[in-house]
């Protein structure tokens, strides 16, 4: 895949704020609802019902790769996904980096780690369960 | 045993000790949770006697074992209470972000009992729970508790509150979370019986699931239930609730100046479409509770008003159950109701018999503080919502406590005009253009209520639901029909508030019991099945009725008012008929194993659901 085409899209407009994405990304990486360890954000703004939604673009130049002192963030060749691996130290250098605050550090597992939005693999869960197509890739 | 965190919030007012506990697996096992949690409580710990206005009162939040989850709409809290308004059960659901929130904190329920001297709010920010002072608070409407409380504490924290009606004990008063709304039977007084302003709280933790991929399979499922129904998806996920509007009128169920008719004839200036095309006035903006797909949660501003969220039931209630048919007096009646905390539907109800009170003579410009309030009168209509959410004037105070209470204080024949069920007014649909709803309103454990169930669906409007066994259509006109049919749904409907999601995945018999219980079992780890589910409903309501019969309701209270055993239905496909509430009743009672007389399950019911215990302690 060639980096960055595939991603998750997102429509502002269209949000309804249920977090439905929220609990079900958290759900499948993790087997539990934990609204801290999540690959896409949505926040509500000071205008009740106008919501801002976060999520990795997959950056072409990987600026969180970039400063990885292990080398823990790679592109995944099937996905184009710009993905965390099982090496990660959890430093938190990734999440300084991002340009966009997409990256978290979570401790859901016991240990912490900086996560990410990872495609699920190819199908965005995020993607399937949002009810208004805010989401989209 | 996931999917519940094991962990009830115990907070005593009068102590201001908080301590917390472990579920009590005997309620899980009998009552599932949610909903069934606070009645055992009630059941169990309260004298059954005891007063709503007293300290023995028992408050409880409930989340269910699903609320958190990505499952549609798992974002459902249900407050249960003893009711000011009807002295009987009190069971209130809430959406909003604020029951997932609880979870996540780490709790199934938080439970209050006794009365604060002075004012004050909880907070919780996970492990960490206190009590603090609320004095600054009390006073404030819901928006400005909201907003100061989102100040002090963090953007984050999810918000629980009472305005100026619950403080001031007006027995329609609500808890405000978001512009979602424990609307009915005054939990909102309870809580400002007990001095409570509000409950903020902040969760970093975790639901877990115990089958994640048995559960993500069932949620999509469970999804596709949901966007293949036509109506659900179509007109409801667009407009939301307000969709109905046109389709209930059409079929004569939609109550008119306080049930003297069945149809509004000037319904199309409040067509959803109006509001949302109406853009120079109106902005209506999603503003989904947590998880669902359905999203029927508009945010509505006018100006610089802040509206809040207009529902069927509401429009409906201040619409043409008032004979009012323009959008910016409903608007603002909607406001007032939001902010100063009262049920709008019980708002809109109690307006409309003071219309026809008025209208009648039976009370005068006196009464109304010089209100005009003739049927039709917008402006007076929401004027009249605001001085009772105040409870200002002499009319604010006659009608702060709904229409029941109101006629009672009034005299004379002032109750024929209150349109209640156990002190609780009926909502938006006539019961004469539909047998089941007649006989729903007529024995909701909670007075006449909309969603014990919303049977409409089946008799009135002809869906079936073979996962329920519903494989004919019914007869919305025949009392004398079977209506094993009937208990199966209500079963359904008080399975919902149990597990934690909303009525609207099954209102339109989208999502099937037997998915529900797939979700049920995945996300728990208890295998159960859809009969167990709806077994599990049947002692809830089985308690509830045996609790209310401790207090003294029997058959006479689950009768109508007698207008809609006299006074036929006016036009519409109903038109000419009147309900045969007798009859009606005991095709129920009989479908459900009651005692005719009693109104509360048999000894053999009461056995067969494992509550042999129950019925020896109905015994006086």
């Amino acid at each position: 895949m060639i980096p960055g085409v595939v991603k998750v899209l997102t429509n502002a407009r269209a949000c309804q704020g249920c977090r439905a994405c929220e609990a079900v990304c958290s759900l499948k990486h993790f087997g539990a609802v934990n609204p801290k360890s999540t690959g896409v954000k949505i926040k509500e703004s000071k205008e009740p019902g106008k919501f801002a939604q976060t999520v990795c673009q997959q950056c072409i130049d990987m600026p969180c790769a970039s400063v990885c002192p292990v080398e823990a963030i790679q592109r995944d060749g099937f996905t184009g996904a710009v993905v965390i691996l099982d090496t990660c130290t959890g430093c938190g250098a990734c999440v300084e980096a991002c340009p966009i605050q997409a990256i978290q550090m979570t401790h859901v597992t016991g240990e912490v780690r900086a996560f990410k939005c990872d495609l699920c693999g190819g199908i965005p869960e995020c993607v399937s369960i949002c009810p208004r197509q805010a989401l989209s890739w | 045993m996931k999917g519940y965190k094991d962990c009830v919030l115990r907070v005593d007012l009068a102590s201001k000790n908080i301590t917390k506990e472990s579920l009590n697996q005997d309620y899980i096992k009998q009552y599932l949770g949610g909903e069934g949690y606070g009645i055992a409580l009630l059941w169990d710990e309260m004298p059954h006697g005891a007063d709503a206005f007293s300290p023995e009162n028992i408050l409880s939040f409930n989340t269910g074992p699903l609320t958190g989850t990505p499952t549609p709409s798992a974002s459902r809290t249900s407050v249960v209470f003893m009711s000011p308004l009807t002295h009987t059960i009190g069971a209130a659901n809430m959406g909003s972000h604020f029951g997932a929130e609880l979870k996540f904190a780490g709790y199934d329920s938080i439970v209050f009992t006794g009365q604060s001297n002075t004012p004050v709010y909880l907070v919780i920010d996970n492990d960490t729970v206190e009590l603090r002072p609320a004095d600054h608070l009390w006073g404030l409407d819901t928006r400005q508790t909201t907003e100061k409380l989102k100040e002090a504490l963090g953007e984050s924290f999810k918000i629980s509150c009472i305005g100026q009606a619950g403080e001031m004990l007006s027995k329609l008063a609500c808890i405000f979370s978001d512009d979602c709304f424990a609307g009915r039977g005054g939990a909102g007084a309870v809580m400002g019986h007990k001095r409570l302003k509000a409950v903020a709280v902040r969760g970093t933790g975790s639901v877990e699931v115990a089958d994640k991929d048995a559960f993500l399979e069932f949620n999509k499922t469970a999804i596709q239930e949901l966007r293949s129904e036509v109506y659900t998806w179509g007109p409801v996920h667009g407009y939301g609730t307000p969709a109905w509007l046109g389709g209930v009128n059409e079929y004569g169920l939609m109550p008119t100046r306080n049930f003297r008719s069945n149809v509004f004839e000037d319904m199309e200036p409040l067509m959803p479409h109006n509001l949302w095309n109406d853009t120079g006035r109106f902005t209506v903006r999603r503003r989904a509770c947590y998880a669902c797909q359905l999203g029927c949660h508009k945010y509505v501003t006018m100006g610089d008003v802040e509206v809040g969220e207009l529902e069927y039931e509401t429009i409906a209630a201040f619409g043409p159950r008032c004979g009012v048919s323009d959008y910016p007096s409903i608007a603002m009646a909607n406001y007032y109701a939001t902010l100063y905390g009262i049920d709008t539907i019980s708002a809109g109800a109690t307006v409309s018999a003071a219309m026809e009170l008025f209208e009648e003579g039976l009370i005068g410009l006196k009464e109304t503080d010089g209100l005009d309030l003739k049927f039709g009168n917008g402006e007076a209509m929401a004027e009249l919502v605001r001085r009772m959410g105040l409870r200002e004037g002499v009319s604010g105070d006659l009608f702060a406590d709904g229409s029941w209470h109101a006629a009672k204080r009034i005299g004379q024949e002032a109750e024929k005009f209150a349109m209640t069920v156990k002190g609780m007014e009926i909502s938006a649909t006539d019961p004469r253009g539909s047998s089941s709803m007649s006989i729903a309103f007529g024995t909701s454990e909670r007075g006449a209520c909309h969603m014990r169930p919303y049977a409409a669906t089946i008799d009135g409007f002809g869906y079936l639901f073979p996962d329920l066994d519903i494989n004919e259509p019914k007869n919305p006109f025949d009392d004398n029909e079977s209506k094993v049919w009937l208990k199966a749904v209500k079963e359904y409907f008080v399975v919902t508030n149990l597990i934690g999601i909303c009525d609207f995945n099954v209102i339109n018999t989208e999502m099937h019991p037997t998915t529900l219980a797939a979700l049920y079992s995945a996300v728990t780890g208890i295998e159960t099945d859809k009969l167990e589910l709806l077994r599990k409903a049947e002692r809830v309501i089985a308690l509830e009725r045996a609790l209310n019969f401790k207090r003294g309701f029997r058959r006479t209270d689950d009768r109508l008012p007698k207008r809609f055993m006299h006074e036929p239905a006016q036009s519409g496909p109903p038109a000419g008929r009147v309900v045969d509430m007798e009859t009606a009743l005991d095709r129920y009672y009989e479908a459900c194993g009651y005692d005719r007389e009693k109104a509360v399950p048999t000894k053999e019911t009461f056995e067969k659901l494992g509550m042999g215990d129950v019925y020896r302690k109905l015994k006086p």
